[in-house]
């Protein structure tokens, strides 16, 4: 009978992670996506004003 | 409105029955484009869904501390949702992303400045001329390690080298597909393993049962 490599034994097959961990990547996934959102519209309005000056 | 709720409110758009493509899963491919495509955090969460637990392994292994685990395993799902635009489906999504994580890992344990573990490195690298010149390791010969010692000896090697020997032998990820992903030839990657074997058996050997 062969033996089992012992790389697979030491990996942690069925680790149980919180529910709240999924929901803080999300969450600053979200946050992360507004926030660029808003910079790339504060650049909208900065360059609208810039063409009204010139 | 929270982004809590927001997330919530999201979340009712693709529970099962919502969607026409539920019947079919959708391809890690297809749903990695889907989320490049769209930026769609909530999609993300399905692909988190589908590896949360082997990335958290990973770090897990890196670390040996659950919280420090889960911390790193956040700050590689956060960094991933960024860079997944750089998949290239040059190998299997899985592959690519155990990489990607081992890099992060690497990366990682680089900026730990505890000055014995880069004493123990140093002593450990010293001999890479020398390494190199030595006979290889037999496969069969890793296999034939203890489990419990074998932990112990991935504790003493450099990040690079433990991580390489983890997507080959945990991962079982060809040669050819390493060689794409850390975009070396066939012999460098040959040259890598075969560093990593001896240095593992040699930490090894040190250990006392």
């Amino acid at each position: 009978m062969s033996k089992k490599n012992p790389f697979k034994i030491i990996e942690l097959t069925d680790p149980i992670l919180p529910e709240t961990l999924k929901e803080n990547i999300i969450e600053d996934i979200i946050e992360s996506i507004e926030d660029s959102k808003k910079d790339s519209n504060a650049e909208g309005s900065d360059s609208g004003l810039d063409t009204n000056n010139t | 409105m929270s982004l809590l709720n927001k997330f919530n409110l999201i979340l009712v758009n693709v529970l099962p029955g919502n969607s026409k493509k539920d019947s079919a899963p959708l391809t890690d491919d297809e749903l990695v484009l889907q989320i490049v495509e769209t930026n769609n955090a909530i999609l993300f969460g399905k692909l988190y869904d589908r590896y949360s637990k082997k990335v958290y392994s990973k770090c897990y292994s890196f670390s040996k501390d659950k919280h420090e685990a889960q911390d790193l395993a956040q700050d590689v799902f956060i960094k991933l949702f960024t860079k997944l635009g750089t998949y290239k489906a040059q190998s299997k999504f899985s592959t690519w992303l155990y990489s990607f994580t081992y890099n992060f890992l690497v990366n990682y344990k680089k900026q730990d400045t505890s000055k014995k573990l880069k004493e123990r490195w140093e002593r450990l690298n010293k001999y890479d001329y020398y390494l190199a010149s030595e006979d290889d390791v037999d496969e069969d010969d890793l296999f034939e390690l203890r489990a419990s010692k074998l932990e112990k000896a991935l504790e003493l090697m450099e990040p690079a080298d433990k991580a390489l020997l983890l997507l080959k032998y945990q991962d079982n990820v060809s040669v050819k597909d390493i060689q794409a992903i850390l975009n070396i030839n066939e012999s460098a990657v040959k040259m890598r393993l075969k560093r990593a074997r001896i240095k593992l058996i040699k930490a090894h050997n040190k250990l006392k049962d």
